[in-house]
């Protein structure tokens, strides 16, 4: 059964608004995680290449060689910072229609999916993230790859939490 | 009892369609090999052995294609179309009414000739997962698609627990169907005329390239006869490369109309109730059908031949489970105005075109589409003026037409929004126009560049389930008030996105 057809004009000041959401924050053990993960990266890096150049054969310019390494302590410190102030840019929310995750310093991006349009959701752990007591909520949606969310740095227990809410959110839509 | 509630095999002429379609494959395979046999005709003696070879695998194919056939059935049980078949090793597939997307036909010549149809049952699963029955008499394909779309649309709506009138039904059913486009042959070579023929230019070059590719790995030597030719070509000079292109240019002319009269031949589309009915074709007739519910986006665009003949190309963008591909998503050339405003019309209803205005985007969009292209063009010129490039000087062509291109694309991109609909317009030498309604969004994102951070705008970017649309470069305030006005439009519609 169709409802009445209604068309009553929307004063576009009382729509629920996101701007002063507030965001529940990651986990700190993903800032952890966050910043070792760059750290070990970029040292293997360097030490690859400060003990393999020995075995490359051919001469590798001198110019390449002093610029190399201040680029890779640049690119070292550069992402430690960035996974350090990215993680107080990073944030999920939910209301009662919908689930928001934001993220990214310099790129920034807000996504929000309506309860109503997810198809299902899951809890993964990596066996790395599984050490740092982490693991992330992976929401998708009819919309494909790029229109799934996958909010990440959460504690297990919280994460299988909003997943039980998701769904019991999903079924209450579908009843309705 | 109801029809195919027994085991039924396919028409007897399946034979020939799996026999044929295997001949295909082989054909397929083997085709490299053949020509260098067939030009190379010094070693005669192993022409015999590749004409044995070929006969051997050609009887052997078909010998199987006829056990096949014998051991391939299908019925219906409990609302699922099943299917039995495999010679050495048996399969059983289950195919749930409610899982089936769309029913469709498709007759090539020799389907045509004989009087049968190939019937594609498309589901909603993961990629691949559709199932075809290769030919059918035309009375028992279209009685299985009534049974499978009339038995779909019972299970539907039980499913949904709400009281349905039989009678509604029924009277969907009987509704005439209307014709809403027919392609004369006139009008179907206007549109072979306005095709993109830079596009089917390119099919050439990648389909040559891959013959060429082919030949090249049984051992054909193309690279000496290049470097032969291109030798030639600059002592010939400007007067041969202007042929060349001339030719080229002939050659993908054609190619695009011939594809376009093959491919549209005699382009009907019929309305019944909320569906569509596309047929066309010349060697091969399809028929593809599209309900109101599954599309998602209608976009119509033209290009500059296009615009002489006022036609517009459509396209009914469907639903997928995975990423949009060609067949979800169904292209009607040829379309004029009016016809367009139809298809809108009966897919939102009058009311949801009602007070729409377009808005322009920040003039920002301008400024930075223009700033990298006009540094690539820069340096490029640079580049090719240091090496002392004859090219130098046609380079400079491309900054004049970066800053044109960037600024007729800040011209062109629009959006509009109103209580019921989004509609997107961009485009350079042609205008590309969606269209879909607020409540099939599955999501919304708001994201911005640094630039943008800077300068507070933001993009929106609106996910559908086949595709999105991207409202870029507005005002970051504005970009706030559209997410939420959109959100607040999807969760407050109570109607499935599908």
């Amino acid at each position: 059964m169709q409802a009445p057809f209604q068309n009553t004009q929307i004063d576009l000041d009382d729509i629920p608004s996101q701007v002063e959401l507030h965001y529940s924050r990651m986990e700190k053990s993903y800032l952890t995680y966050g910043i070792l993960f760059s750290f070990i990266f970029w040292v293997a890096v360097i030490l690859i290449l400060f003990f393999g150049k020995g075995f490359v054969e051919f001469a590798i310019p001198q110019v390449i060689e002093y610029l190399l390494w201040p680029v890779l302590i640049f690119l070292l410190i550069g992402t430690m910072g960035y996974s350090y102030f990215s993680f107080f840019k990073e944030g999920y929310a939910l209301r009662q229609k919908d689930i928001v995750y934001k993220h990214g310093l310099f790129w920034r991006s807000i996504a929000t999916i309506p309860f109503s349009r997810i198809q299902h959701c899951e809890v993964k752990e990596g066996p790395i993230q599984r050490l740092f007591g982490l693991a992330s909520l992976h929401i998708y949606t009819a919309g494909g790859n790029s229109s799934d969310i996958d909010i990440p740095g959460l504690n297990p227990e919280r994460a299988n939490e909003l997943k039980q809410f998701v769904l019991t959110k999903i079924k209450s839509e579908e009843e309705e | 009892m109801e029809e195919f509630s027994e085991p039924t095999r396919q028409s007897i002429f399946a034979i020939i369609m799996i026999i044929q379609k295997r001949i295909g494959i082989i054909i397929r395979q083997i085709w490299p090999i053949a020509i260098v046999f067939l030009i190379g005709g010094n070693a005669s003696g192993r022409k015999g052995h590749l004409l044995i070879g070929t006969i051997v695998l050609t009887v052997f194919s078909a010998i199987w294609s006829v056990i096949s056939y014998f051991k391939y059935y299908f019925y219906i049980q409990n609302d699922e179309l099943i299917i039995e078949k495999g010679v050495l090793s048996k399969t059983k597939l289950n195919i749930p009414f409610d899982r089936i997307q769309s029913v469709n036909f498709q007759q090539n010549v020799i389907h045509q000739v004989l009087q049968v149809i190939k019937v594609e049952i498309d589901t909603a699963g993961s990629a691949g997962s559709e199932f075809a029955l290769d030919a059918l008499s035309v009375e028992k394909a279209n009685r299985l698609r009534d049974i499978i779309l009339t038995r779909k649309a019972e299970v539907a709506e039980d499913k949904s627990e709400t009281l349905i009138d039989r009678e509604e039904v029924q009277h969907v059913i009987e509704e005439p169907e209307e014709q809403i486009l027919k392609l004369s042959i006139s009008d179907l070579i206007k549109v072979g005329i306005s095709q993109n023929h830079i596009r089917s230019g390119f099919f050439i070059f990648f389909a040559g390239g891959w013959i060429m590719s082919q030949l090249n790995e049984v051992g054909f030597d193309f690279e000496s006869q290049y470097e032969a030719y291109f030798e030639n070509a600059i002592t010939m000079g400007l007067v041969a490369t202007l042929i060349i292109v001339l030719f080229f240019t002939l050659v993908s002319f054609s190619v695009s109309l011939i594809r376009t009269i093959f491919a549209h031949f005699d382009l009907q589309v019929w309305r019944r109730g909320d569906k569509y009915r596309i047929i066309r074709g010349l060697f091969t007739r399809k028929e593809t059908s599209a309900v109101d519910q599954k599309i998602q986006i209608i976009e119509w665009a033209d290009n500059p031949l296009k615009r002489i003949f006022k036609y517009f190309d459509v396209r009914l963008k469907q639903a997928s489970s995975t990423a949009v591909n060609a067949k979800q998503s169904i292209l009607i050339p040829g379309c004029q105005l009016g016809q367009i405003d139809q298809l809108k019309l009966n897919w939102l209803g009058d009311k949801a075109l009602e007070n729409i205005e377009n808005h322009s985007v920040s003039i920002h969009y301008f400024y930075r589409r223009i700033l990298y292209r006009v540094l690539f063009s820069i340096l490029l010129s640079a580049f090719l003026f240091f090496i002392q490039s004859w090219i130098f000087w046609p380079s400079l062509l491309l900054l004049p037409y970066f800053i044109l291109t960037s600024w007729v694309s800040y011209q062109k991109i629009s959006y509009a929004v109103n209580h019921a609909v989004l509609h997107t317009t961009r485009g350079i030498f042609g205008n590309w126009n969606s269209i879909m309604p607020l409540y099939k969004i599955q999501s919304v994102v708001l994201d911005q560049s640094p630039y943008q951070v800077r300068r507070e705008l933001a993009n929106v970017t609106v996910m559908t389930a086949s595709g999105k649309l991207k409202i870029p470069y507005v005002e970051l305030a504005l970009a706030h008030q559209l997410k939420d006005y959109l959100l607040y439009r999807i969760e407050s519609d109570p109607r499935d996105w599908m």
